[in-house]
């Protein structure tokens, strides 16, 4: 009778999940854009790439719909590396990177191809120190040497030097990275390469490094979770994720000798300066640029200049178009910074060069 | 078949369409179970020549260093599995050591209990542990077990297991949020309905003439289960160990989220450890095909594969010889 009893108990727990399920299941399959596959005539374009941007590029295409309802842009965050490595193998549309292409790479691709950023983002230091609440002001050198474990207690000379007026605790400082391979490692380890010799001797840059001490988390959310549970600890997070966690972040020195809080105009300002053609050598680390966040980026997108086929060619234009002017007007609530006037016209000044067998591609009137 | 024998005429005559289908069923039957069993050896030994073929290029490179080196340096393309293998074995060590005295009590409680108000409820609990997504386990480890560990459990153990002359190395306080204790407690968690669901169906099995011979013998029931129960089911108890140790092994994103994913060896379990499952998830995403690192995670799964055979096999004789000296 018992078993029974307990058999009814979960058929109506089983069913109670179905339904939710289903109800789920329905919901996002009406907020799906292009839920109407009978009206789809346009291409479909399929993009590969970088994890980085692609919160953005999923937003982008969600709202391209309502500007052009027959295309359908799908795209997959794969990674840098797995974005390039599609390009180049031609499976996909396009690519996408947070590194410009390298020569090595260069030299794989066949045909000639167009390289553009699409959007801007920044690599934020962040604390958890409860006891202080002005915002810290930190450099390049003493970053690297708390990540190196040189220095260990949050009242050290060097911080206290950056933060005259601040009582800084004798809290043991305890570091968080990202134990995933990420772009925003490689953006991280790549400014404190040129910011303290140390550091590029003994650890260098990449996407995942031999952090010489703390520990390491998955994700943004991962860090921000490990870092909001230990007093005294520091970590590094992208510039959307830090601004919506609560985590008091730090301003950093800038070549100029200024110390910038990162924002979305600090981040605008470093790409303010950033030159066509993209290169392996092109970087908006360290700008400049007065106002510049020094630990910035951008990420870029890779398309192929021949295309064959014309509907999807239109699409192509016709999307990154749009993003790059109205579509820039999104990235304020995403957290994301807009290119520039000047290299946001730049960069559709490069799509003008798609062809479809010779002849240029112009895009739609609906984008313009 | 001696009866089909002694009789062949009359029998034969009468049952031959069903002989011969039964004949036909069985074929069929020891076709297909030969044709599944070549299949799954096939298949391990596909599974075992990719991660053979991609791991080579590492174990070309680095040669036994591999197995002894702690770098782990992607940029200088360094690679050495030390620091993950230790972590793994600490982390599985750990969580089998604390999940299966738990289990195997629960197993008898689940089986000697009379009454069904304890038992029904029970049994159904640890059925629900067991279909718990692992991802759950991690979430609900990191945002609720390792806040309530490091704020309780570890200053305890630090102010008395720590006290003790060896034991006190095992227990240096780190301010790190994730550690290989925590890590090993979730996995005991996670592994416990596994080896409690397989412990008690092998103790179901023990034939009552066993523990009521003990018991005439006036042993008590606690002795009835040590000296007739327990030794009985003594291979079925490693077969489900193993089992729970496989996914211990195994386990990826819960431990990721648990154990701090830091590098380097430390005796202390509260410091930041890092597994090889966890380092596989965490890296291959990303890993650059320029280098050793995606090579070197492949040879780092294959290093899993072999700890488990190991252990299995190890078991396996632990078992065959603690039933020789027992008989």
């Amino acid at each position: 009778m018992r078993t029974k009893r307990f058999v009814s108990v979960f058929a109506v727990i089983a069913l109670a999940v179905g339904a939710l399920t289903l109800a789920g299941c329905g919901q996002s399959t009406t907020s799906t854009p292009g839920g109407t596959p009978a009206a789809f005539t346009g291409a479909a374009l399929v993009g590969a790439g970088a994890t980085f941007p692609g919160p953005v590029y999923s937003q982008w295409a969600q709202s391209f719909v309502k500007v052009e309802p027959s295309a359908q842009v799908n795209y997959q965050a794969i990674g840098s590396g797995g974005g390039v490595q599609q390009f180049i193998s031609k499976t996909v549309d396009f690519g996408a990177t947070d590194v410009s292409l390298i020569a090595s790479e260069t030299a794989k691709v066949s045909t000639p191809f167009i390289q553009f950023p699409t959007c801007l983002g920044a690599v934020v230091v962040s604390y958890n120190l409860p006891a202080v609440t002005t915002p810290l002001k930190l450099d390049g050198a003493t970053i690297a040497n708390i990540f190196l474990g040189k220095i260990t207690k949050w009242n050290d000379p060097a911080i206290a030097a950056l933060n005259s007026g601040v009582t800084l605790p004798a809290t043991a400082i305890q570091v968080v990275h990202r134990a995933d391979g990420s772009g925003t490692t490689s953006i991280f380890t790549k400014w404190l390469k040129g910011q303290s010799p140390d550091w590029a001797s003994k650890v260098g840059a990449g996407k995942s490094v031999q952090w010489p001490t703390g520990q390491g988390g998955n994700g943004n959310a991962g860090v921000a979770a490990s870092m909001k549970q230990t007093a005294g600890s520091i970590g590094y997070l992208e510039l959307q994720y830090a601004l919506s966690s609560g985590l008091p972040v730090a301003s950093v020195k800038a070549p100029d000798g200024q110390f910038v809080v990162p924002n979305v105009d600090s981040v605008a300002k470093a790409a303010s300066d950033l030159s066509f053609p993209i290169t392996e050598t092109t970087s908006i680390l360290d700008s400049k640029v007065a106002g510049a966040y020094p630990i910035s980026s951008t990420t870029y997108i890779l398309i192929y200049t021949d295309q064959t086929d014309q509907a999807k060619a239109q699409t192509l234009v016709d999307f990154w178009t749009w993003a790059l002017t109205k579509g820039q007007a999104e990235l304020g609530t995403l957290n994301y910074a807009p290119l520039p006037d000047s290299v946001a016209k730049a960069s559709v000044a490069e799509l003008a060069k798609i062809t479809v067998n010779g002849t240029a591609v112009t895009p739609s009137a609906v984008v313009k | 078949m001696s009866e089909v024998s002694q009789s062949p005429r009359t029998e034969h005559d009468a049952e031959t369409p069903v002989r011969r289908r039964l004949r036909i069923g069985d074929s069929v039957l020891s076709g297909t179970t030969v044709l599944i069993s070549v299949g799954l050896v096939a298949l391990l030994a596909a599974l075992l020549w990719v991660l053979e073929q991609g791991a080579a290029p590492a174990f070309m490179k680095y040669g036994l260093n591999f197995f002894t080196s702690r770098q782990w340096d992607p940029v200088n393309d360094r690679f050495g599995a030390l620091p993950y293998i230790y972590g793994t074995v600490v982390t599985s060590t750990l969580a089998i050591l604390s999940a299966l005295p738990i289990s195997v009590g629960l197993a008898l409680l689940l089986n000697e209990v009379r009454s069904r108000l304890l038992r029904n409820p029970l049994t159904v609990l640890v059925d629900l542990l067991a279909a718990i997504p692992s991802v759950v386990y991690g979430l609900w480890g990191l945002f609720v077990l390792a806040p309530f560990l490091n704020r309780y459990l570890a200053p305890a153990l630090g102010a008395t297991l720590g006290k003790l002359p060896i034991l006190s190395a095992l227990f240096v306080p780190t301010p790190a949020v994730g550690n290989m204790l925590n890590a090993g407690i979730i996995l005991a968690i996670m592994i416990i309905p596994i080896i409690t669901a397989v412990t008690r169906e092998v103790i179901a099995t023990v034939p009552h003439d066993l523990r009521e011979a003990a018991m005439a013998l006036g042993a008590t029931r606690y002795e009835a289960i040590r000296m007739a129960v327990l030794p009985h089911a003594r291979s079925g108890i490693v077969g489900a160990t193993m089992l729970g140790l496989g996914r211990a092994l195994g386990e990826t994103i819960a431990v990721s989220m648990l154990i701090g994913n830091g590098l380097g060896i430390s005796a202390s379990l509260l410091a930041p450890g890092y597994t090889i499952p966890a380092i596989i998830a965490n890296e291959f995403r990303e890993a650059t095909s320029t280098g050793m690192q995606h090579s070197a995670l492949l040879a780092l799964a294959l290093v899993l594969v072999a700890i488990a055979l190991f252990l299995a096999a190890a078991s396996r004789l632990l078992v065959r010889r603690s039933e020789r000296m027992g008989s």
